[in-house]
């Protein structure tokens, strides 16, 4: 019998047991009542009939070829998807890590403006932009005289994935590269290899966890997504979430769609372990001891493949985006106006309660800056238990807190409406979708604070115990500081999805709860493009705005902490 | 000692002061709730909330002193219904009645219990609806509106003597790729439109007729807008829409080079209907409600708002629209019963033919 | 389970401290990672003022130790004692110790000065006191100058002195040193191992050094502890330890040595070629049953015998004293290989039937053994020299 068998626990280990529980507790809870429960229970609806609980809607769904045809196309754009993001996301993430070039901070919030973007307004961009006579049609047939369908394929679908989910892989990659110790691929050179073999050898198999982290959630995104891929490839390309809204929302089979939903949810959680698992594989490095220094893109014929990258990503990013300016400044007739803009400002629209539109604005900042808090404040201390506490990874644990975006979100929805009726009635509107923008918010909390906190040198945290600071006021004075820049990027990423989250928040809101882009949908409806397409450009600027105040801010505490603290 | 201004426990004082200001923000910006007035919710779709909802508002608020109507509209009239279905499931709804229910999902609704019988007699205006678009013979809706979906095509594109007579002609080779179609899976015009190539070529007959579409699709969109925007873009020069589409051209773009083909004659009939939800706690203020959606001053809105035609015919057509909206000469329509007993085996049959996933 | 502490071990203060208990007691502590113990039931005082240098190979769980004593990891079993107080509940923030980590661990986010304060803010001493003591602990360590700069901005041996004086301002009752000096470079190791010493000495604090280089250990410790395998061999001074030690992997691992291999019988201990000694001339010898027996001979008194001169090496006196009749010393014709120049003192290494030894030689015999490298001498032993190990 081992020593310490006989005696039980010390009682510090209590405490540190305890610390542990009392740390999940949050994130137990939110994902528990806010969606383990309302969205099991509804899942569960595919397992039950007369006679109880059988798999016989699963065995029927797993056994039609239509399913799994549909099943094998969902998978398959969105493994081209992940694949574009990432050769998109990782020369982005090496800019933002390693050089520095004009306007690196306003790209570097500009680039997660996709990310709140809703669909239909990416696919108005895309139109204006790669349409038979869009912008890039025009310079095509203009230099060369021919024009090339992009709209309409698969391409598009994968394009439009990768304009959205490539940011996303920039963010992560960014974030690994910045904390890889500059003396590793020093020492590799000293050693004898080229640049290649440097980043062979060195460099990307640091920078792959970050890769992967970014890779897995652009997937799972991609393998949810349907307005993009009705609106710009449409129905020949449909996916399971089509699916899944025609069961649920127009045939109202809600056995079947759960079942569908079930099917849906397993097998994105199974890449999700998957990825996980490889991830947990790389070596994990922590913070450099010394800071990357960004190296200014210059004038030499060495860079100028990459001004071209800078230039090709530009293209591609504020394109779309830019479409969408253009279209919201002109009218029908072709002439220059800011007519939309001056009826966001005019009131008599129902949809906003008699407000002007732009009163959606407060409800949408309300809304995200609530829910970006309670997912922070849930999802750090998640990280920081498993991190601190438990210190090993915990694939299944963290494949469990992937699950709000492995879920369809229109299954999603009618659970939660269904919860909201019942069991959670007692939690006030108000709370509602910030709540549930909170779950979906998590799992991305999660992703980006996991890595930066891990970068922090638990020795650090001990240093300052053995000076007398208790366990909360180690982690407030050493670890915040120094994980600062990470929780930020959570705050963003938040934010920006709460912003963004449109298919929840229809299902639940109260009239007085319209969003920006709901608003839009709702400008859309009424057959009032430019007003929507303003209303998109505001989301973008209101959105993008608080990136750019997060990068800043991100930027000023980096200044200030210098080397080790330079871990996002 | 020199301390840094951003010093450990001012980080605890930011944090806070966040929480706070937000917590603040939440809890007080509230919904502005007259408990002294009496409500009536009414859901409805997107674009009737962004349409004539606020004037119908002002308007019934003006006769009902003390009573406040408040729209909710979370998605199409599909997406609406599968709300109110799923909150009566959970234990109940706010809705007081529901505005926009197509004549195609009214059999779903009944079985599920949405509506509750109607008392004509208070609803004096219905007297004055024609009785072919009074269509529901189980007295649970009344129509307050109806629209056709046909095929539009733009006039600079495409010339008179180009233009397809019949559906049929829209398989020609001709038209590769220049129809673009919408899902009847996600918009209620693509359900109408797919309805009517059941109409005119017959149960396993439209899946042929749809076999043989296939190459002059373009696209098939998951929504009107986006359909209507690539219509616009000039991605095909064909759409599936409505009938009124030229009228809302000239209204918003003083353009009519969308004009509107009725190919023998036909176009799908959409019928719009209202009714009081089951379990309402002012059914008699409901009733009043639909009679109101039914008189001339609403009906009047109807067309230039939510781009369909009156059901009275006493309301005043403004004069664009009566020259540009068509009303075809021979309305198709399905029977509703028809379509709820096949409706999944349609979509279906269909998804699997257009995804060439069999 | 239950072990009694290893011989030496014992509770042993010069000093008593308050109330006449050890600054710092650990009581059969145990620790095991998995499968490994990592601590495996170690007991040792350590007088009030005292410093004692925990000395072992890389992975004998000297530091899982030095965490268990700060409260940084729990022991499995057994208690830590500071003056007398059991701290083995106490989470590392009430235990009132100073560490200084191996790679110093200084905040990065906060500047020099900040991280010599953050002790003192943590037990709320008023802003002035800590103002003149963050003075007083940076002119302590001589960096008065740079207190404003940020640890990044430090050589190596700048950011030592500022952890020290970082674990040294709030004036703990216990100072915690995990390998302290050996991120610096030789030279200036050897110049900060003798500042710490002043300083901990003037500062009278109990002193627990973890180190596995030996001959820090022995020139700053007052006494020194070898750990080998999760347990302590051998407590002492650090010449207790070289003169005595009680164990093979003591005996190799401080100091230099020569090992050869004897077997008891009788009355006298037969070391094969190198001749028989009376058992009785043997230190420790008395008490030894028949059998195997191995004996350890420290370089210094190996006694080099040139051919045609007087016994030559550092034990000159003894081996003249060991001049005794024959076969009361060892002896064995050898030759000599190189002699490693060091200074004062130089080492002869030799080869002696086929095995290689070191013998130490001073002063003029120096410049023989250099003449005389590869070609015969005789190597004599004294009895009294030989120290006996147990069987391993």
């Amino acid at each position: 019998m081992h020593p310490s068998a006989g005696r039980g626990m010390g009682s510090a280990q209590r405490r540190r047991r305890r610390r542990a529980l009392l740390l999940l507790l949050p994130a137990a809870a939110l994902l528990t009542f806010v969606f383990y429960l309302p969205v099991g229970t509804a899942l569960l609806a595919g397992f039950r009939d007369e006679a109880g609980y059988s798999p016989a809607r699963f065995v029927a769904l797993l056994t039609d070829p239509y399913i799994l045809g549909l099943l094998r196309f969902t998978a398959w754009q969105a493994f081209l998807s992940a694949a574009l993001s990432v050769a998109i996301g990782v020369p982005l993430g090496y800019l933002l890590a390693n050089r520095s070039f004009p306007g690196k901070s306003l790209a570097a919030s500009l680039v997660m403006v996709p990310f709140v973007m809703p669909a239909i307004t990416v696919a108005l961009g895309f139109l204006i932009m790669y349409g038979v006579n869009g912008w890039f049609n025009e310079v095509l047939a203009g230099l060369f005289g021919f024009k090339v369908r992009v709209l309409h394929t698969l391409w598009a679908i994968v394009l439009a994935h990768a304009f959205y989910n490539g940011p996303l892989v920039a963010r992560m990659t960014q974030g690994a590269w910045e904390r890889l110790d500059p003396a590793l691929e020093e020492s590799a050179r000293t050693l004898g290899a080229g640049p290649f073999a440097v980043f062979r050898d060195v460099t990307l198999p640091a920078v792959m966890p970050g890769i992967l982290s970014g890779a897995v959630l652009a997937f799972i995104y991609c393998f949810m997504s349907f307005p993009i891929v009705l609106s710009l490839g449409g129905a020949r390309y449909s996916t399971l979430e089509v699916e899944i809204f025609t069961l649920m929302r127009v045939l109202l089979d809600y056995e079947m769609a759960a079942a569908l939903a079930a099917l849906q949810a397993c097998v994105s959680l199974l890449f999700a372990y998957i990825f996980l698992r490889l991830e947990g594989r790389a070596p994990y490095l922590f913070a450099s001891a010394r800071a990357r220094r960004a190296r200014p893109v210059g004038g030499r014929i060495r860079d100028a493949w990459l001004w071209a990258l800078l230039a090709a990503l530009t293209v591609f990013f504020v394109g779309p985006m830019a479409s969408i300016v253009a279209h919201s400044l002109t009218d029908p007739a072709g002439g220059v106006t800011a007519g939309a803009y001056a009826r966001l400002m005019t009131a008599g629209h129902d949809f906003h309660l008699g407000a002007p539109p732009v009163r959606s604005i407060q409800n949408s900042l309300r809304f995200a800056a609530l829910a970006a808090a309670i997912a922070l404040v849930s999802g750090a201390s998640f990280v920081y238990a498993t991190v601190r506490f438990v210190g090993r990874r915990l694939p299944f644990l963290e494949t469990l807190s992937l699950a709000p975006i492995a879920v369809s979100s229109v299954a999603l929805a009618y659970g939660l409406s269904v919860a909201f009726r019942g069991p959670l009635q007692v939690v006030p509107q108000d709370w509602r979708i910030p709540l549930v923008h909170a779950v979906l918010a998590f799992p991305f909390v999660v992703r980006a604070f996991r890595p930066v906190l891990q970068g922090v040198d638990a020795r650090l945290v001990e240093a300052a115990r053995l000076l007398g600071a208790g366990r909360w006021r180690a982690f407030v004075d050493v670890e915040l500081p120094m994980a600062a820049t990470g929780l930020l990027v959570a705050f963003a990423l938040s934010f920006g999805l709460s912003v963004s989250e449109t298919t929840a928040t229809l299902m639940l809101a109260r009239p007085d709860q319209v969003t920006m882009p709901v608003s839009v949908y709702r400008f859309l409806a009424a057959r009032d493009f430019r007003s929507a397409s303003a209303m998109a450009v505001l989301l973008m600027a209101v959105t993008g705005g608080v990136f750019w105040l997060a990068e800043m801010l991100a930027a000023w505490l980096r200044r200030r902490q210098g080397g080790t603290a330079h871990a996002s | 000692m020199p301390r840094c201004w951003f010093g450990p426990r001012r980080w605890l004082l930011c944090v806070t002061v966040v929480l706070a200001a937000l917590l603040g923000a939440v809890l007080g910006a509230g919904l502005p709730a007259g408990a002294q007035a009496q409500r009536l919710v009414v859901y409805t779709y997107d674009s009737f909330a962004a349409g004539p909802a606020q004037a119908i508002k002002e308007g019934f608020e003006a006769l009902h002193p003390g009573v406040e109507v408040v729209f909710l509209a979370p998605g199409s009239a599909g997406e609406t219904l599968a709300r109110i279905i799923a909150e009566l499931d959970a234990g109940g709804t706010d809705a007081d009645v529901f505005v926009g229910i197509s004549d195609t999902q009214l059999p779903r609704a009944i079985d599920h219990g949405v509506f509750m019988k109607l008392d004509r007699s208070l609803i004096p205006n219905l007297d004055k609806v024609p009785v072919h678009l009074d269509f529901d013979e189980t007295g649970h809706v009344i129509p307050f509106d109806h629209g056709y979906v046909t095929i539009i095509y733009d006039s600079r594109v495409l010339s008179e003597e180009e233009l397809p007579q019949t559906l049929e002609d829209l398989t020609d080779p001709r038209f590769r790729s220049q129809l673009i179609a919408i899902d009847p899976r996600t918009s209620s015009v693509g359900h109408a439109f797919l309805m009517w190539t059941i109409a005119e070529f017959g149960d396993p007959g439209y899946l042929e007729f749809w076999e043989r579409l296939a190459p002059s699709l373009l696209t098939v969109t998951g929504g009107w807008s986006a359909a209507y925007s690539q219509y616009e873009a000039g991605e095909a020069p064909m759409m599936v829409s409505y009938s009124t589409d030229t009228a809302a051209g000239v209204y918003y773009a003083d353009s009519d080079h969308s004009r509107i083909l009725t190919p023998k004659g036909q176009a799908y009939q959409q019928i719009e209907a209202a009714g009081i939800v089951a379990g309402t706690d002012v059914p008699e203020l409901a009733h009043r409600f639909l009679d109101y959606l039914l008189s001339e001053e609403v009906q009047g809105l109807i067309p230039t708002t939510n781009w369909m035609f009156p059901v009275n015919p006493e309301a005043p057509l403004p004069g664009f629209f009566a020259k540009y909206a068509v009303v075809p000469e021979e309305p198709v329509r399905l029977d509703a019963r028809l379509i709820e007993e096949n409706e999944q085996r349609w979509l279906r049959e269909w998804a699997r033919l257009i995804t060439g996933l069999r | 389970m239950h072990r009694e502490p290893p011989a030496g071990a014992a509770p042993a203060a010069k000093e008593p401290g308050p109330g006449g208990l050890p600054g710092l007691a650990l009581i059969d502590l145990h620790k095991r990672f998995g499968p490994v113990a990592a601590v495996d039931g170690v007991s040792l005082a350590v007088a009030e003022g005292e410093l004692v240098a925990v000395v072992g190979p890389s992975g004998c769980g000297k530091t899982t130790l030095l965490r268990l004593v700060a409260g940084l990891e729990q022991p499995d079993t057994g208690r830590v004692l500071i003056q007398g107080r059991d701290v083995t509940d106490l989470p590392p923030e009430r235990r009132d110790v100073g560490f200084v980590f191996q790679q110093f661990a200084l905040f990065p986010n906060m500047s020099v000065a900040g991280n010599v304060e953050y002790g003192l803010k943590r037990r709320g001493i008023p802003r002035a006191e800590r103002t003149r003591r963050v003075q007083e602990m940076l002119a302590m360590v001589g960096l008065a100058e740079l207190a404003h700069r940020r640890p990044d901005q430090l050589s190596a041996g700048q950011q030592q002195r500022v952890a020290l004086a970082r674990a040294l301002a709030p004036r703990p009752r216990t100072l915690l040193l995990d390998e302290p000096l050996s991120a610096l470079d030789a030279a200036i190791r050897v110049r900060l191992r003798e500042e710490l010493r002043e300083t901990q000495r003037r500062l009278g604090i109990t002193t627990l050094l973890v180190t596995h280089d030996q001959e820090e250990a022995l020139a700053i410790a007052d006494r020194v502890a070898v750990m080998h395998a999760g347990r302590l061999e051998q407590v002492g001074t650090p010449w207790e330890l070289y003169d005595r030690p009680q164990t093979r992997f003591v005996a190799g691992f401080i100091g230099r040595g020569n090992f050869v291999d004897g077997r008891v019988a009788g009355d006298v201990i037969d070391f094969g070629p190198l001749g028989r000694v009376p058992k009785a001339a043997v230190p420790g010898a008395g008490p030894l049953p028949d059998g195997p027996v191995q004996a350890l001979v420290r370089p210094e008194a190996v006694v080099l015998q040139w051919p045609g001169a007087p016994a030559a090496g550092a034990a000159r006196e003894e081996a003249a004293a060991a001049q005794g009749p024959a076969g009361s010393a060892l002896v064995a014709a050898a030759v000599i290989v190189d002699v490693i120049f060091g200074g004062e003192r130089s080492l002869v290494q030799l080869a002696v039937h086929g095995r290689p030894w070191i013998a130490a030689v001073f002063g003029a015999a120096v410049h023989a053994a250099v003449r005389h490298v590869g070609r015969p001498v005789t190597l004599r032993v004294p009895p009294a020299a030989l120290r006996l190990l147990p069987p391993a």
